[in-house]
């Protein structure tokens, strides 16, 4: 297995930030594509930007492991608006971009309910724990009443239409380029925020969307955090997707609380949650899965405003876990 | 009441409100300091400096557990057998005595009154990390450390006088003395001979002064300089089953002594993960400690992201051995 990180977009102009990531031991990075100078204006991945980034990771001894499209590059096609399919061309442009790159791994966003609007208040805060570190605290109990759906909001079936209509546009290019898609699912894993609808929010959604898109090269981001505080079992999660392939990637944070259980959860530091991180890898190493696990958020500790600190933390957890799994 | 083993944090000398957060942050509850700053007028710590210490600790919940090395003048006579010896052999009495008043249970000592030796420039690592090295044929016209040569008999003669001292003090005082490996375990820099650099070394200091209150601060980057993985398994086996093993530095080097250079603790030549196991399967119930870790771009001068990158290293490889064998915990 590989130790990933996603980078900040400005890390990319700062060698040594680059650097400072190989030196404590991370293998490959996460990427979204807006980190692409254009990107963000135009919805495509230019040739010679995702070149330069390439290169410059390549400098630090670094590559892609995962570039994600961003959530506003398919909001309209969630969203049934006009403009969709000029959305489409461009996911389909910018996954064959990944393709003449050689890039393994493509994320698209599924249709998060929080992008939808205006809730009234942000569902996470940050708490402190041991010593004063500060984590997230995320607290659902209002957000999951069940309420009717706001006016526009698009229905559960709808979603599931636009979100295969995705994933039909691009799979052909996946395929024919050996590109592995990589869902990540809702975050918070829930079917529906203030009465917004979600779909990919549990195991059973997951295994329709790879009903639907019947590919090898369609599968998923286990992201342990989510799968765990969505209350199903990460480890059967593992055996079932792991034994199926489809795992492409893994967020490997720590989590405490349930949200069917506790109504919120808490992500906290890797060796603090409900979680055992080393029987997490351990499944994930027993189905075969060897590419990346990525520590994914990144909490607060005195003094470290940039992040290093607690980034070196967790790519040392993550590399004593491999070792301790003879996977080092 | 004994505690498991675990990992802490240390090798800083001023101990501020955001060092006990940050070591508490990172998931540690145990901390050493290194030759803290307090006053040396007197040749000894007083007690309020010392207790000022404690207080800070208690204040964060934290154990301080020991205090490695006094400032090389506060012994420099009793270990070069010196005119000075008596004065600071009282002296060294008092600051043992004081530690034991105010409940700091470990004191850290080496018997290296030439210091620690490296060479320049640094070995660059992964990712051009900076690495600390030694190559003793690059230090073959070093002058002499002090007025003359310092042989072995001799310096083992002044650790005797010294220990047959200071040992019944510490007994007396409830505070454990732990011997450090010279670094680098070469027999002799500077005219000074080095004779605390081999299993023998040990064995023999040990054996003479064989007492509850007296072990070893293993360093295991000195350790595996003097033989590898072996050689550092060789000293566990032997000296945790008896209690020898106050605490341990957790570092490690690529290389021999007369030639080696540090490295990250995924990347040295012993199998770190081999040694966590056995020292939970021996029964060691102290802590361990980040030593000297290489300094990664833009890190701070104690090397806060060095020393949380090895403290998380650490942890996972404790857990998934108590997690393997839970019956020992």
């Amino acid at each position: 297995m590989l130790v990933g990180t996603r980078i900040s977009p400005e890390w990319l102009e700062r060698p040594e930030d680059l650097r400072f990531l190989k030196q404590v031991g991370v293998d490959v990075v996460d990427i979204t594509m807006s980190l692409i100078p254009g990107y963000s204006d135009t919805g495509r991945l230019s040739r010679e930007g995702l070149a330069r980034a390439v290169d410059l990771l390549a400098a630090a001894d670094l590559r892609i492991e995962r570039i994600n499209s961003t959530g506003d590059a398919t909001q309209r096609t969630f969203l049934g608006q006009a403009g969709a399919e000029e959305e489409l061309d461009n996911l389909a442009h910018n996954a064959q971009m990944c393709v003449d790159f050689g890039l393994p791994v493509l994320g698209v966003q599924c249709f998060q309910a929080a992008t939808f609007g205006h809730f009234p208040a942000p569902a996470h805060s940050w708490v402190e724990g041991r010593g004063g570190y500060q984590y997230l605290h995320s607290d659902l109990r209002e957000a999951i009443q069940h309420r009717p759906a706001p006016a526009g909001s698009p229905t559960h079936e709808q979603l599931w239409e636009r979100t295969l209509r995705i994933f039909h546009t691009i799979m052909p290019i996946a395929e024919s380029g050996g590109l592995l898609c990589a869902m990540h699912g809702n975050d918070p894993p829930v079917p529906a925020l203030y009465g917004v609808a979600q779909i990919l929010y549990d195991f059973d959604s997951f295994d329709r969307l790879f009903r639907e898109v019947d590919s090898p090269n369609m599968g998923m981001t286990f992201c342990v955090g989510t799968r765990y505080e969505s209350g199903q079992d990460v480890f059967e999660g593992i055996r079932r997707f792991g034994s199926q392939e489809r795992i492409f990637h893994v967020h490997f944070r720590n989590v405490h609380g349930r949200i069917p259980v506790d109504g919120w959860y808490e992500e906290r530091a890797p060796d603090e949650g409900d979680l055992s991180m080393y029987a997490v890898a351990g499944a994930l190493r027993d189905v075969g899965y060897k590419r990346a696990i990525d520590y994914d958020h990144i909490m607060k500790l005195v003094g470290d405003d940039d992040g290093k600190a607690y980034i070196a933390f967790c790519v040392g957890h993550s590399r004593g876990i491999l070792e301790g799994l003879g996977l080092a | 009441m004994s505690l498991p083993m675990r990992v802490g944090l240390g090798q800083f000398n001023e101990l501020t409100d955001e060092m006990c957060q940050f070591i508490k942050q990172i998931g540690c509850d145990d901390f050493l300091m290194n030759t803290p700053n307090l006053p040396t007028d007197s040749g000894f710590w007083q007690i309020d400096d010392l207790a000022a210490l404690k207080a800070k600790a208690d204040e964060h919940d934290l154990r301080l557990m020991a205090l490695e090395n006094v400032p090389i003048p506060f012994y420099l006579d009793i270990m070069l057998g010196g005119d000075g010896r008596e004065q600071q052999l009282t002296n060294m009495v008092t600051t043992v005595r004081n530690m034991g008043k105010v409940g700091i249970p470990i004191l850290g000592y080496h018997w290296i009154p030439a210091s620690v030796w490296r060479t320049q420039p640094a070995e660059l690592l992964r990712g051009g990390a900076q690495a600390t090295r030694f190559h003793e044929a690059e230090h073959a016209d070093a002058p002499l450390s002090f007025d003359r040569v310092y042989s072995a008999e001799e310096m083992w003669d002044n650790y005797c006088w010294y220990l047959d001292r200071i040992l019944p003090v510490a007994e007396e005082a409830g505070v454990r003395l732990a011997l450090h490996p010279d670094d680098p375990p070469v027999p002799t820099l500077g005219g000074v001979a080095r004779i605390f650099g081999s299993f023998e070394g040990f064995r023999r200091a040990m054996d003479k002064y064989d007492s509850p209150n007296h072990g070893l601060d293993f360093c295991m980057g000195c350790w595996s300089e003097m033989g590898g993985h072996e050689n550092v398994m060789k000293g566990f086996d032997y000296f945790v089953p008896d209690g020898k093993i106050i605490y341990i530095h957790f570092r490690d080097v690529k290389g021999t002594a007369d030639c080696f250079h540090e490295c990250f603790i995924d990347d040295g030549q012993v199998d770190t993960f081999a040694v966590v196991q056995q020292l939970h399967a021996l029964g060691f119930d102290g802590f361990m400690i980040p030593d000297h870790v290489p300094a990664t771009v833009g890190d701070s001068p104690w090397h806060h992201r060095g020393r949380a990158h090895c403290v998380g290293f650490m942890q996972a490889l404790v857990q998934v051995a108590q997690k393997l064998n839970p019956k020992l915990v």
